[in-house]
């Protein structure tokens, strides 16, 4: 049933919806249960979501599955949703571990990451930021495709997501010191792949 | 962090790409979501009282709110004397 104070918050979240933070948001929606709430969560990330989905599992069917699975995973969890870090980032955390989980299940595999146990560890210099972020667009894209999607999953989420080392290392379950060393070596990955596809660049 | 940043661009090309996700998979996550709501709804509503008629069932006291009702109702509804009170 409808309270006064349902009726207030949908007021003000329908008349200034920009302007409500999604912790805001989310303490409603856990109050009230409204429908209106879910709306709003669902219109700022839905885009981010499905997009990520059709990135990594670079399949369109696939990825709508996966949106949808993502979505229903993150309103049953929402309790669940401390604020000891951004939304956003729990979002994120949510879509990249159900693509990698998808991926890994997919291949029977686990080598997702090019620095697996069973490789051998091998010394690889620094590539510079820039070196990659200043790729052109529809390059970085196929050299993105080239490498594991594991690396892939962990360059977009330090350059496009601009999330913390130590929030990689909590999304992935590993430690700080194993995330700089991914980090690494999906950088110089990236860039080998790219002087192997576009040799006339260099 | 160098100013240019093409992960960004590559972001906002493909969220330009695809600028409106299905209404497929809204539709089935409110699906869902009701239904969970439904299914917790029926759950707080209705297993109490499932639980309190197995108890009955197998022999065992009633809930004391019940209790306490009947009581109230016998001390008033008949006299000391066994006869019915007047409406």
């Amino acid at each position: 049933m409808e309270t006064p104070s349902t009726r207030d918050n949908q007021a003000i979240d329908r008349k200034d919806l920009a302007s409500v933070d999604d912790s805001q948001i989310i303490r409603l929606y856990l109050k009230t249960r409204n429908s209106v709430y879910f709306d709003i969560l669902y219109k700022r990330y839905s885009g981010k979501i499905f997009s990520k989905c059709i990135s990594l599992l670079k399949d369109e069917a696939r990825a709508k599955d996966a949106a949808q699975e993502i979505f229903t995973k993150i309103f049953l969890n929402m309790a669940k949703f401390n604020e000891k870090s951004k939304f956003s980032t729990w979002v994120y955390s949510i879509t990249y571990n159900y693509c990698i989980d998808f991926l890994r299940g997919k291949k029977k595999e686990k080598r997702l990451f090019s620095d697996e146990m069973e490789n051998p560890p091998e010394v690889v210099d620094d590539v510079p930021d820039n070196e990659l972020l200043e790729i052109e667009v529809t390059r970085l894209k196929v050299v993105l495709d080239k490498i594991p999607a594991g690396d892939k999953a962990i360059l977009l989420m330090k350059y496009q997501d601009d999330l913390q080392i130590k929030e990689i290392a909590r999304i992935l379950d590993k430690t700080e010191s194993a995330i700089k060393m991914k980090i690494k070596r999906a950088k110089h990955k990236a860039q080998r792949v790219y002087k192997d596809i576009f040799p006339e660049l260099h | 962090m160098a100013a240019r940043n093409n992960f960004k661009e590559l972001e906002n090309e493909e969220l330009k790409k695809y600028p409106h996700t299905p209404d497929e998979i809204e539709h089935n996550v409110k699906g869902s979501m009701r239904f969970v709501q439904f299914i917790g709804d029926i759950v707080e509503l209705y297993l109490p009282k499932v639980f309190d008629l197995f108890i009955s069932l197998a022999g065992g006291e009633r809930a004391p709110e019940e209790v306490t009702e009947h009581s109230d109702a016998d001390m008033g509804g008949a006299a000391p004397n066994g006869e019915q009170k007047p409406d």
